[in-house]
Protein backbone atom coordinates (compact mmCIF):
# COMPACT_ATOMS: atom_id res chain seq x y z
CA UNK A 1 0.00 0.00 0.00
CA UNK A 2 2.70 2.46 0.63
CA UNK A 3 4.59 1.50 -2.17
CA UNK A 4 1.58 2.40 -4.09
CA UNK A 5 1.24 5.56 -2.44
CA UNK A 6 4.52 6.49 -2.93
CA UNK A 7 4.26 5.54 -7.28
CA UNK A 8 1.16 7.56 -7.27
CA UNK A 9 2.18 10.17 -5.62
CA UNK A 10 5.31 10.28 -8.34
CA UNK A 11 2.86 9.53 -10.89
CA UNK A 12 0.63 13.12 -9.59
CA UNK A 13 3.47 15.40 -9.25
CA UNK A 14 3.70 14.23 -13.48
CA UNK A 15 0.64 16.17 -13.86
CA UNK A 16 1.33 18.93 -11.57
CA UNK A 17 0.91 21.24 -14.55
CA UNK A 18 -1.93 19.94 -16.23
CA UNK A 19 -3.52 19.72 -13.30
CA UNK A 20 -3.15 23.10 -12.46
CA UNK A 21 -4.02 24.16 -15.90
CA UNK A 22 -7.59 21.42 -15.52
CA UNK A 23 -8.62 23.58 -11.79
CA UNK A 24 -7.97 26.90 -13.04
CA UNK A 25 -10.06 26.19 -15.94
CA UNK A 26 -12.71 24.32 -13.31
CA UNK A 27 -12.66 27.71 -10.82
CA UNK A 28 -13.01 30.15 -14.01
CA UNK A 29 -16.01 28.16 -15.29
CA UNK A 30 -17.97 27.77 -12.22
CA UNK A 31 -17.24 31.80 -11.18
CA UNK A 32 -18.06 32.94 -14.12
CA UNK A 33 -20.49 30.41 -16.21
CA UNK A 34 -23.93 32.69 -16.05
CA UNK A 35 -25.92 29.32 -17.30
CA UNK A 36 -27.25 26.67 -14.52
CA UNK A 37 -24.76 24.02 -14.49
CA UNK A 38 -26.64 20.98 -14.67
CA UNK A 39 -24.90 17.39 -16.42
CA UNK A 40 -25.94 16.64 -19.31
CA UNK A 41 -25.85 20.43 -20.98
CA UNK A 42 -22.80 21.29 -20.58
CA UNK A 43 -21.12 20.31 -23.58
CA UNK A 44 -18.17 22.74 -22.29
CA UNK A 45 -17.88 21.11 -19.19
CA UNK A 46 -17.62 17.81 -20.97
CA UNK A 47 -14.87 19.04 -23.57
CA UNK A 48 -12.50 20.23 -20.92
CA UNK A 49 -12.67 16.73 -18.66
CA UNK A 50 -12.11 15.05 -22.13
CA UNK A 51 -8.86 17.21 -22.75
CA UNK A 52 -7.90 17.14 -19.31
CA UNK A 53 -7.86 13.47 -19.39
CA UNK A 54 -6.44 13.22 -23.34
CA UNK A 55 -3.20 15.55 -21.70
CA UNK A 56 -3.00 13.37 -18.60
CA UNK A 57 -2.35 10.04 -20.14
CA UNK A 58 -0.41 11.64 -23.15
CA UNK A 59 1.99 12.75 -20.37
CA UNK A 60 2.07 9.22 -18.12
CA UNK A 61 2.03 7.38 -21.36
CA UNK A 62 4.68 8.48 -23.14
CA UNK A 63 7.36 6.05 -24.17
CA UNK A 64 10.34 8.27 -23.70
CA UNK A 65 12.75 7.35 -21.58
CA UNK A 66 13.20 10.42 -19.63
CA UNK A 67 9.97 9.98 -17.24
CA UNK A 68 7.51 7.72 -17.59
CA UNK A 69 10.64 5.31 -19.10
CA UNK A 70 12.81 5.58 -15.95
CA UNK A 71 10.26 4.23 -13.76
CA UNK A 72 10.26 0.62 -15.52
CA UNK A 73 14.01 0.45 -14.83
CA UNK A 74 13.45 0.71 -10.67
CA UNK A 75 12.35 -2.70 -9.90
CA UNK A 76 8.18 -2.10 -9.89
CA UNK A 77 6.35 -4.48 -11.44
CA UNK A 78 3.77 -3.71 -14.60
CA UNK A 79 0.73 -4.23 -12.46
CA UNK A 80 1.84 -1.79 -9.65
CA UNK A 81 3.21 0.76 -12.47
CA UNK A 82 0.10 0.37 -14.26
CA UNK A 83 -2.43 0.99 -11.49
CA UNK A 84 -0.64 3.96 -10.27
CA UNK A 85 -0.74 5.61 -13.35
CA UNK A 86 -4.39 5.01 -13.40
CA UNK A 87 -5.07 6.17 -9.79
CA UNK A 88 -3.26 9.65 -10.01
CA UNK A 89 -4.97 10.19 -13.48
CA UNK A 90 -8.32 9.52 -11.47
CA UNK A 91 -6.96 11.27 -8.07
CA UNK A 92 -6.32 14.38 -10.57
CA UNK A 93 -9.82 14.41 -11.80
CA UNK A 94 -11.13 14.11 -8.38
CA UNK A 95 -8.91 17.42 -7.56
CA UNK A 96 -10.36 19.20 -10.38
CA UNK A 97 -14.05 18.21 -9.11
CA UNK A 98 -13.05 19.08 -5.58
CA UNK A 99 -12.25 22.70 -6.99
CA UNK A 100 -15.17 22.52 -8.68
CA UNK A 101 -17.43 21.68 -5.89
CA UNK A 102 -15.76 23.84 -2.94
CA UNK A 103 -16.48 26.61 -5.68
CA UNK A 104 -20.19 26.14 -5.38
CA UNK A 105 -20.69 24.87 -2.29
CA UNK A 106 -18.77 27.59 -0.29
CA UNK A 107 -21.29 30.56 -1.91
CA UNK A 108 -18.03 31.85 -4.05
CA UNK A 109 -20.39 31.17 -7.39
CA UNK A 110 -23.21 32.73 -5.80
CA UNK A 111 -21.45 36.23 -4.60
CA UNK A 112 -19.49 36.39 -7.89
CA UNK A 113 -22.79 35.78 -9.84
CA UNK A 114 -24.95 38.05 -7.75
CA UNK A 115 -21.97 40.77 -8.14
CA UNK A 116 -22.20 40.63 -11.24
CA UNK A 117 -25.95 40.96 -11.68
CA UNK A 118 -27.14 37.38 -12.71
CA UNK A 119 -31.13 37.27 -12.14
CA UNK A 120 -30.76 33.59 -10.79
CA UNK A 121 -28.52 34.11 -8.14
CA UNK A 122 -28.90 34.11 -4.78
CA UNK A 123 -31.96 31.62 -5.41
CA UNK A 124 -30.40 29.13 -7.11
CA UNK A 125 -28.22 29.02 -4.58
CA UNK A 126 -25.79 25.86 -4.03
CA UNK A 127 -27.70 23.35 -5.87
CA UNK A 128 -25.56 22.68 -8.70
CA UNK A 129 -23.01 21.11 -6.74
CA UNK A 130 -24.60 18.13 -7.19
CA UNK A 131 -23.75 18.20 -10.89
CA UNK A 132 -20.12 17.60 -9.87
CA UNK A 133 -20.51 13.63 -9.12
CA UNK A 134 -21.59 14.11 -12.95
CA UNK A 135 -18.52 15.69 -13.76
CA UNK A 136 -16.44 13.26 -11.41
CA UNK A 137 -18.25 10.11 -13.51
CA UNK A 138 -17.14 11.58 -16.77
CA UNK A 139 -13.63 11.01 -15.95
CA UNK A 140 -14.35 7.42 -14.69
CA UNK A 141 -15.95 6.67 -17.58
CA UNK A 142 -13.19 8.41 -20.03
CA UNK A 143 -10.01 7.72 -18.58
CA UNK A 144 -9.61 4.07 -19.21
CA UNK A 145 -10.38 4.07 -22.93
CA UNK A 146 -8.09 7.01 -23.09
CA UNK A 147 -5.11 4.69 -21.49
CA UNK A 148 -6.55 2.11 -23.45
CA UNK A 149 -4.74 3.96 -26.69
CA UNK A 150 -1.18 4.44 -25.04
CA UNK A 151 -1.38 0.34 -23.50
CA UNK A 152 -2.43 -0.42 -27.10
CA UNK A 153 0.34 1.58 -29.06
CA UNK A 154 3.29 0.20 -27.02
CA UNK A 155 2.01 -3.51 -27.58
CA UNK A 156 5.06 -5.46 -29.95
CA UNK A 157 2.89 -6.40 -32.34
CA UNK A 158 2.50 -2.67 -33.14
CA UNK A 159 -1.29 -2.62 -33.99
CA UNK A 160 -1.37 1.11 -32.02
CA UNK A 161 -4.52 1.48 -34.72
CA UNK A 162 -7.13 -0.73 -32.89
CA UNK A 163 -6.68 1.17 -29.91
CA UNK A 164 -7.06 4.40 -31.34
CA UNK A 165 -10.28 3.08 -33.28
CA UNK A 166 -11.77 1.01 -30.22
CA UNK A 167 -11.14 4.23 -28.09
CA UNK A 168 -13.14 6.26 -30.54
CA UNK A 169 -15.97 4.68 -30.61
CA UNK A 170 -16.41 3.96 -27.12
CA UNK A 171 -15.85 7.88 -26.49
CA UNK A 172 -18.12 8.66 -29.58
CA UNK A 173 -21.09 5.58 -27.80
CA UNK A 174 -20.31 8.46 -24.39
CA UNK A 175 -20.92 10.91 -26.54
CA UNK A 176 -24.39 9.92 -27.28
CA UNK A 177 -25.51 8.96 -23.91
CA UNK A 178 -24.14 12.28 -22.93
CA UNK A 179 -26.02 14.32 -25.10
CA UNK A 180 -29.66 11.91 -24.78
CA UNK A 181 -29.60 10.87 -20.98
CA UNK A 182 -31.98 12.97 -20.37
CA UNK A 183 -33.89 13.11 -23.23
CA UNK A 184 -34.95 9.01 -22.31
CA UNK A 185 -36.98 7.72 -19.57
CA UNK A 186 -34.95 7.13 -16.30
CA UNK A 187 -34.41 3.47 -17.12
CA UNK A 188 -33.84 3.72 -20.42
CA UNK A 189 -30.95 6.46 -19.32
CA UNK A 190 -30.31 4.27 -16.46
CA UNK A 191 -29.29 1.30 -19.13
CA UNK A 192 -27.25 3.46 -21.22
CA UNK A 193 -24.97 4.80 -18.20
CA UNK A 194 -24.65 1.14 -17.27
CA UNK A 195 -23.62 0.33 -20.63
CA UNK A 196 -20.87 3.11 -20.87
CA UNK A 197 -19.60 1.80 -17.47
CA UNK A 198 -19.27 -1.49 -18.80
CA UNK A 199 -17.06 -0.53 -21.80
CA UNK A 200 -15.17 1.13 -19.48
CA UNK A 201 -14.65 -1.22 -17.31
CA UNK A 202 -13.61 -3.54 -19.96
CA UNK A 203 -11.09 -1.07 -21.51
CA UNK A 204 -9.77 -1.09 -17.80
CA UNK A 205 -9.07 -4.86 -17.69
CA UNK A 206 -7.78 -4.76 -21.08
CA UNK A 207 -5.10 -1.82 -21.04
CA UNK A 208 -4.40 -3.68 -17.13
CA UNK A 209 -3.23 -6.87 -18.95
CA UNK A 210 -2.15 -5.71 -21.90
CA UNK A 211 -0.01 -3.63 -20.38
CA UNK A 212 2.24 -6.46 -18.67
CA UNK A 213 2.54 -7.25 -22.73
CA UNK A 214 4.22 -3.53 -23.38
CA UNK A 215 7.44 -2.34 -24.64
CA UNK A 216 9.46 0.43 -22.90
CA UNK A 217 11.52 1.91 -25.88
CA UNK A 218 13.80 4.69 -25.71
CA UNK B 1 18.86 -23.60 -19.17
CA UNK B 2 20.10 -26.50 -17.09
CA UNK B 3 22.87 -24.25 -15.22
CA UNK B 4 19.86 -21.65 -14.41
CA UNK B 5 20.41 -22.49 -10.33
CA UNK B 6 24.15 -21.19 -10.37
CA UNK B 7 23.72 -18.65 -13.35
CA UNK B 8 22.10 -15.15 -12.58
CA UNK B 9 21.94 -14.46 -16.17
CA UNK B 10 21.93 -16.74 -18.68
CA UNK B 11 20.90 -16.31 -22.33
CA UNK B 12 19.83 -19.33 -24.92
CA UNK B 13 19.79 -18.23 -29.09
CA UNK B 14 18.72 -14.67 -27.83
CA UNK B 15 17.69 -12.41 -30.58
CA UNK B 16 15.62 -9.15 -31.17
CA UNK B 17 14.57 -7.72 -34.17
CA UNK B 18 13.42 -4.24 -34.86
CA UNK B 19 11.06 -4.39 -38.13
CA UNK B 20 13.28 -5.77 -40.84
CA UNK B 21 16.04 -5.12 -38.70
CA UNK B 22 17.87 -7.67 -36.90
CA UNK B 23 19.68 -6.68 -33.94
CA UNK B 24 20.35 -9.42 -31.74
CA UNK B 25 20.88 -12.91 -33.12
CA UNK B 26 21.91 -16.38 -31.81
CA UNK B 27 22.92 -14.50 -28.16
CA UNK B 28 23.92 -17.63 -25.94
CA UNK B 29 25.84 -16.68 -22.81
CA UNK B 30 25.97 -17.41 -19.11
CA UNK B 31 27.38 -15.13 -16.16
CA UNK B 32 27.61 -17.27 -12.76
CA UNK B 33 26.61 -15.86 -9.03
CA UNK B 34 28.76 -13.09 -8.14
CA UNK B 35 30.64 -12.55 -11.19
CA UNK B 36 31.31 -9.19 -12.44
CA UNK B 37 31.24 -9.30 -16.45
CA UNK B 38 32.23 -6.88 -18.78
CA UNK B 39 30.07 -6.31 -22.13
CA UNK B 40 31.91 -5.41 -24.63
CA UNK B 41 30.80 -4.06 -28.44
CA UNK B 42 31.80 -1.44 -31.00
CA UNK B 43 28.34 1.82 -31.04
CA UNK B 44 25.38 0.11 -32.21
CA UNK B 45 26.10 -3.18 -31.58
CA UNK B 46 22.90 -3.87 -29.61
CA UNK B 47 24.48 -3.92 -25.97
CA UNK B 48 21.39 -1.74 -24.61
CA UNK B 49 19.21 -3.98 -26.70
CA UNK B 50 20.28 -6.83 -24.48
CA UNK B 51 20.21 -5.03 -21.37
CA UNK B 52 16.53 -4.02 -22.45
CA UNK B 53 15.94 -8.06 -23.22
CA UNK B 54 17.56 -8.83 -19.58
CA UNK B 55 15.44 -6.28 -17.55
CA UNK B 56 12.40 -7.57 -19.55
CA UNK B 57 11.58 -3.83 -21.05
CA UNK B 58 11.26 -5.01 -24.17
CA UNK B 59 10.18 -9.03 -25.78
CA UNK B 60 12.89 -11.03 -27.45
CA UNK B 61 11.76 -12.49 -30.80
CA UNK B 62 13.49 -15.44 -30.58
CA UNK B 63 15.38 -17.32 -27.91
CA UNK B 64 15.20 -17.20 -24.03
CA UNK B 65 16.85 -15.50 -21.38
CA UNK B 66 17.05 -16.15 -17.53
CA UNK B 67 17.70 -13.60 -14.94
CA UNK B 68 17.91 -14.83 -11.22
CA UNK B 69 15.66 -18.21 -12.45
CA UNK B 70 12.89 -16.29 -14.09
CA UNK B 71 12.15 -17.13 -18.08
CA UNK B 72 9.38 -15.19 -17.95
CA UNK B 73 8.37 -12.28 -20.17
CA UNK B 74 7.55 -9.67 -18.73
CA UNK B 75 9.44 -10.21 -15.34
CA UNK B 76 7.97 -11.45 -12.11
CA UNK B 77 7.80 -8.40 -9.91
CA UNK B 78 9.96 -10.58 -7.57
CA UNK B 79 12.57 -10.40 -10.13
CA UNK B 80 12.45 -7.15 -10.98
CA UNK B 81 13.02 -6.17 -7.21
CA UNK B 82 16.08 -7.81 -7.25
CA UNK B 83 16.87 -6.66 -10.48
CA UNK B 84 18.83 -2.71 -10.55
CA UNK B 85 18.81 -1.41 -13.93
CA UNK B 86 20.55 1.59 -15.28
CA UNK B 87 20.38 2.74 -18.47
CA UNK B 88 21.46 5.34 -20.80
CA UNK B 89 19.10 8.05 -21.29
CA UNK B 90 16.41 6.39 -18.69
CA UNK B 91 16.25 9.43 -16.19
CA UNK B 92 13.57 10.92 -14.21
CA UNK B 93 11.81 14.25 -14.92
CA UNK B 94 13.75 17.33 -14.74
CA UNK B 95 11.67 19.07 -11.98
CA UNK B 96 12.58 15.58 -9.76
CA UNK B 97 14.22 16.52 -6.40
CA UNK B 98 16.27 14.16 -4.92
CA UNK B 99 14.34 13.34 -2.17
CA UNK B 100 12.07 11.89 -4.57
CA UNK B 101 14.48 9.51 -5.97
CA UNK B 102 14.83 8.53 -2.21
CA UNK B 103 10.99 7.77 -1.66
CA UNK B 104 11.20 6.14 -4.50
CA UNK B 105 14.10 3.75 -3.41
CA UNK B 106 11.98 3.02 -0.26
CA UNK B 107 9.00 2.08 -2.13
CA UNK B 108 10.62 -0.34 -4.18
CA UNK B 109 10.66 -2.95 -1.05
CA UNK B 110 14.12 -3.89 -0.87
CA UNK B 111 16.19 -3.46 1.88
CA UNK B 112 16.93 0.00 0.68
CA UNK B 113 19.77 1.85 2.64
CA UNK B 114 19.03 5.25 3.08
CA UNK B 115 21.51 6.18 5.30
CA UNK B 116 24.41 5.23 2.95
CA UNK B 117 22.48 6.70 -0.10
CA UNK B 118 22.05 9.97 1.76
CA UNK B 119 25.71 9.82 2.97
CA UNK B 120 27.19 8.96 -1.01
CA UNK B 121 24.98 11.81 -1.89
CA UNK B 122 26.60 13.97 0.64
CA UNK B 123 30.02 13.41 0.00
CA UNK B 124 29.27 14.73 -3.22
CA UNK B 125 27.13 18.13 -1.91
CA UNK B 126 24.32 16.70 -3.36
CA UNK B 127 21.33 17.80 -1.16
CA UNK B 128 17.93 15.96 -0.96
CA UNK B 129 15.82 18.94 -2.08
CA UNK B 130 18.36 19.34 -5.33
CA UNK B 131 16.49 19.56 -8.38
CA UNK B 132 17.53 17.29 -11.55
CA UNK B 133 17.63 19.71 -13.86
CA UNK B 134 20.08 21.63 -11.40
CA UNK B 135 22.37 18.45 -11.57
CA UNK B 136 25.37 18.39 -13.79
CA UNK B 137 25.65 15.04 -15.94
CA UNK B 138 28.17 13.64 -13.82
CA UNK B 139 26.07 14.04 -10.16
CA UNK B 140 22.83 13.23 -12.33
CA UNK B 141 24.61 9.61 -12.68
CA UNK B 142 26.43 9.72 -9.13
CA UNK B 143 22.78 10.32 -7.86
CA UNK B 144 20.89 6.57 -10.15
CA UNK B 145 24.05 4.70 -9.28
CA UNK B 146 24.05 5.79 -5.62
CA UNK B 147 20.22 4.53 -5.35
CA UNK B 148 21.22 1.80 -7.23
CA UNK B 149 23.88 0.53 -5.13
CA UNK B 150 22.07 1.20 -2.31
CA UNK B 151 18.93 -1.04 -3.17
CA UNK B 152 21.27 -4.37 -2.21
CA UNK B 153 20.11 -5.34 -5.54
CA UNK B 154 21.15 -9.48 -6.52
CA UNK B 155 21.44 -8.20 -10.30
CA UNK B 156 23.06 -5.15 -11.89
CA UNK B 157 22.51 -4.18 -15.44
CA UNK B 158 24.34 -1.31 -15.90
CA UNK B 159 24.33 0.58 -19.43
CA UNK B 160 27.83 3.12 -19.32
CA UNK B 161 27.85 3.73 -15.83
CA UNK B 162 30.78 5.66 -15.36
CA UNK B 163 29.46 8.18 -18.43
CA UNK B 164 30.46 11.30 -17.26
CA UNK B 165 31.69 10.44 -13.94
CA UNK B 166 35.27 12.01 -12.47
CA UNK B 167 38.10 9.86 -11.98
CA UNK B 168 37.90 9.72 -8.27
CA UNK B 169 33.78 8.98 -8.87
CA UNK B 170 34.56 6.03 -11.03
CA UNK B 171 37.20 4.24 -8.85
CA UNK B 172 34.57 4.92 -6.10
CA UNK B 173 31.92 3.37 -8.52
CA UNK B 174 33.78 0.07 -9.44
CA UNK B 175 35.35 -0.44 -5.94
CA UNK B 176 31.31 -0.64 -4.93
CA UNK B 177 30.65 -2.74 -7.33
CA UNK B 178 33.57 -5.06 -6.26
CA UNK B 179 32.92 -5.06 -2.78
CA UNK B 180 28.81 -5.82 -3.41
CA UNK B 181 30.29 -8.86 -5.85
CA UNK B 182 32.24 -10.17 -2.99
CA UNK B 183 30.09 -9.43 0.14
CA UNK B 184 26.71 -10.03 -1.31
CA UNK B 185 27.50 -12.37 -4.08
CA UNK B 186 25.89 -9.77 -6.53
CA UNK B 187 25.99 -9.81 -9.98
CA UNK B 188 26.85 -7.06 -12.45
CA UNK B 189 26.95 -7.21 -16.50
CA UNK B 190 28.42 -3.83 -17.56
CA UNK B 191 27.81 -2.67 -20.98
CA UNK B 192 31.26 -0.69 -21.17
CA UNK B 193 33.19 1.42 -23.97
CA UNK B 194 36.00 2.40 -21.31
CA UNK B 195 37.87 -0.93 -21.23
CA UNK B 196 40.15 0.56 -18.78
CA UNK B 197 37.95 0.73 -16.04
CA UNK B 198 36.25 -2.43 -16.12
CA UNK B 199 39.24 -4.42 -16.46
CA UNK B 200 40.49 -3.65 -12.82
CA UNK B 201 36.94 -5.19 -11.61
CA UNK B 202 35.49 -7.61 -14.24
CA UNK B 203 35.90 -11.33 -13.74
CA UNK B 204 34.72 -12.05 -17.08
CA UNK B 205 34.72 -10.33 -20.38
CA UNK B 206 31.77 -10.90 -23.00
CA UNK B 207 31.82 -9.36 -26.46
CA UNK B 208 29.18 -8.96 -29.04
CA UNK B 209 29.64 -7.95 -31.96
CA UNK B 210 27.91 -8.50 -36.09
CA UNK B 211 24.40 -9.15 -33.57
CA UNK B 212 25.79 -11.97 -31.51
CA UNK B 213 28.61 -12.96 -28.58
CA UNK B 214 31.75 -13.11 -30.43
CA UNK B 215 33.48 -14.08 -27.33
CA UNK B 216 33.19 -15.11 -23.55
CA UNK B 217 35.74 -15.70 -21.42
CA UNK B 218 37.12 -15.55 -17.79
CA UNK B 219 39.73 -12.29 -17.89
CA UNK B 220 42.44 -13.80 -16.18
CA UNK B 221 42.19 -17.10 -18.01
CA UNK B 222 42.64 -14.66 -21.48
CA UNK B 223 45.58 -12.80 -19.41
CA UNK B 224 47.19 -16.36 -19.30
CA UNK B 225 46.22 -17.32 -22.64
CA UNK B 226 47.20 -14.60 -25.16
CA UNK B 227 50.43 -12.49 -25.07
CA UNK B 228 51.04 -9.62 -27.04
CA UNK B 229 54.34 -9.23 -28.80
CA UNK B 230 55.48 -5.58 -29.70
CA UNK B 231 57.81 -5.39 -32.25
CA UNK B 232 59.17 -2.36 -34.07
CA UNK B 233 57.22 -2.28 -37.75
CA UNK B 234 60.33 -1.36 -39.38
CA UNK B 235 61.54 -1.82 -42.02
CA UNK B 236 57.73 -2.96 -42.71
CA UNK B 237 57.08 -6.49 -42.26
CA UNK B 238 55.89 -8.07 -46.00
CA UNK B 239 55.34 -11.40 -44.80
CA UNK B 240 55.10 -13.14 -41.86
CA UNK B 241 57.93 -14.50 -39.86
CA UNK B 242 58.14 -19.14 -39.57
CA UNK B 243 56.09 -20.60 -37.41
CA UNK B 244 53.92 -17.21 -36.80
CA UNK B 245 50.47 -17.37 -38.21
CA UNK B 246 48.17 -14.59 -37.10
CA UNK B 247 48.78 -11.06 -36.98
CA UNK B 248 46.88 -8.15 -35.86
CA UNK B 249 47.77 -4.45 -36.43
CA UNK B 250 46.92 -1.87 -34.13
CA UNK B 251 46.80 1.43 -34.36
CA UNK B 252 50.03 1.27 -37.14
CA UNK B 253 52.22 -0.49 -35.20
CA UNK B 254 52.22 -4.60 -35.39
CA UNK B 255 51.02 -6.37 -32.71
CA UNK B 256 51.13 -10.16 -32.95
CA UNK B 257 48.71 -12.43 -30.46
CA UNK B 258 49.64 -15.57 -29.54
CA UNK B 259 48.77 -18.77 -27.82
CA UNK B 260 50.60 -19.79 -24.25
CA UNK B 261 50.29 -23.30 -25.64
CA UNK B 262 51.63 -22.11 -28.90
CA UNK B 263 55.04 -20.84 -27.53
CA UNK B 264 57.22 -22.90 -28.61
CA UNK B 265 56.48 -22.07 -32.77
CA UNK B 266 56.98 -18.35 -31.31
CA UNK B 267 60.24 -19.32 -29.87
CA UNK B 268 60.93 -21.00 -33.31
CA UNK B 269 59.97 -18.12 -35.55
CA UNK B 270 62.65 -16.03 -36.64
CA UNK B 271 62.35 -12.12 -36.18
CA UNK B 272 64.40 -9.73 -37.84
CA UNK B 273 63.33 -6.95 -35.46
CA UNK B 274 63.73 -6.69 -31.38
CA UNK B 275 60.32 -8.07 -29.68
CA UNK B 276 59.05 -7.63 -26.68
CA UNK B 277 56.27 -9.84 -25.02
CA UNK B 278 53.96 -8.53 -22.18
CA UNK B 279 50.25 -9.38 -21.17
CA UNK B 280 47.18 -8.43 -23.51
CA UNK B 281 45.34 -5.61 -22.29
CA UNK B 282 41.22 -5.99 -22.51
CA UNK B 283 41.18 -2.83 -24.96
CA UNK B 284 44.34 -4.27 -26.99
CA UNK B 285 42.30 -8.04 -27.08
CA UNK B 286 38.42 -5.80 -27.89
CA UNK B 287 40.59 -4.04 -30.99
CA UNK B 288 42.05 -6.99 -32.62
CA UNK B 289 39.16 -8.99 -32.03
CA UNK B 290 36.63 -6.58 -33.49
CA UNK B 291 39.08 -4.45 -35.72
CA UNK B 292 39.06 -4.62 -39.52
CA UNK B 293 43.18 -3.56 -39.77
CA UNK B 294 45.34 -6.25 -40.87
CA UNK B 295 48.17 -6.41 -43.09
CA UNK B 296 47.38 -7.52 -46.77
CA UNK B 297 47.48 -10.33 -47.78
CA UNK B 298 48.30 -11.54 -44.25
CA UNK B 299 45.61 -14.42 -42.22
CA UNK B 300 43.09 -12.88 -40.24
CA UNK B 301 43.07 -11.97 -36.77
CA UNK B 302 43.24 -14.49 -33.95
CA UNK B 303 40.30 -16.61 -34.41
CA UNK B 304 38.53 -16.35 -31.30
CA UNK B 305 37.13 -19.83 -30.53
CA UNK B 306 40.99 -20.60 -30.56
CA UNK B 307 41.72 -19.38 -27.79
CA UNK B 308 38.20 -19.57 -25.62
CA UNK B 309 38.92 -23.21 -25.94
CA UNK B 310 41.48 -23.35 -23.25
CA UNK B 311 38.78 -21.73 -20.56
Amino acid sequence: MKLMLILTRWQIRQLFWANCLAMCCATWFALMSNSAIVFSRNVSVAFGVLVHCGIMVLILGRSEPRGPGFLYCQGFSRDQLWWSAFAATVCSGVLVCLSFWLIIATGLRVVVQQALGNPWFPMAGTIEAKSTKWFLMEYILLLPPLHYIWVRARLPQRDAGAGWALAAGILAFDAHCYTYADQVTPSSAAILIGVTGLLALVTLIASWQFHRQTEVQA
Amino acid sequence: MSESNSNAIETSKLGRDFGSKKVLQDVSFAIPAGNVCALLGKNGVGKTTLLKLLMGLIQATEGTSCLLGDQDWPRAASTLRRTGCLLDGFEPPKATQIRHLLDLGRATGTEFDESSARKLLKERGLEPRCRWSTLSKGQRRWVLLTLLLCRKCDVLLLDEPADGLDPQSRIELYQLIRQQANDRNVTALIATHVITDIERVADQVCILHDKSILFQADLEDLREQVQVIDFDASPPLTQLPAGVERLHVVNGGSVQWWLRDRTDALESARFENEIRRRKASLEELFIALTGNSQIAGLPPPLVLSNISSGS
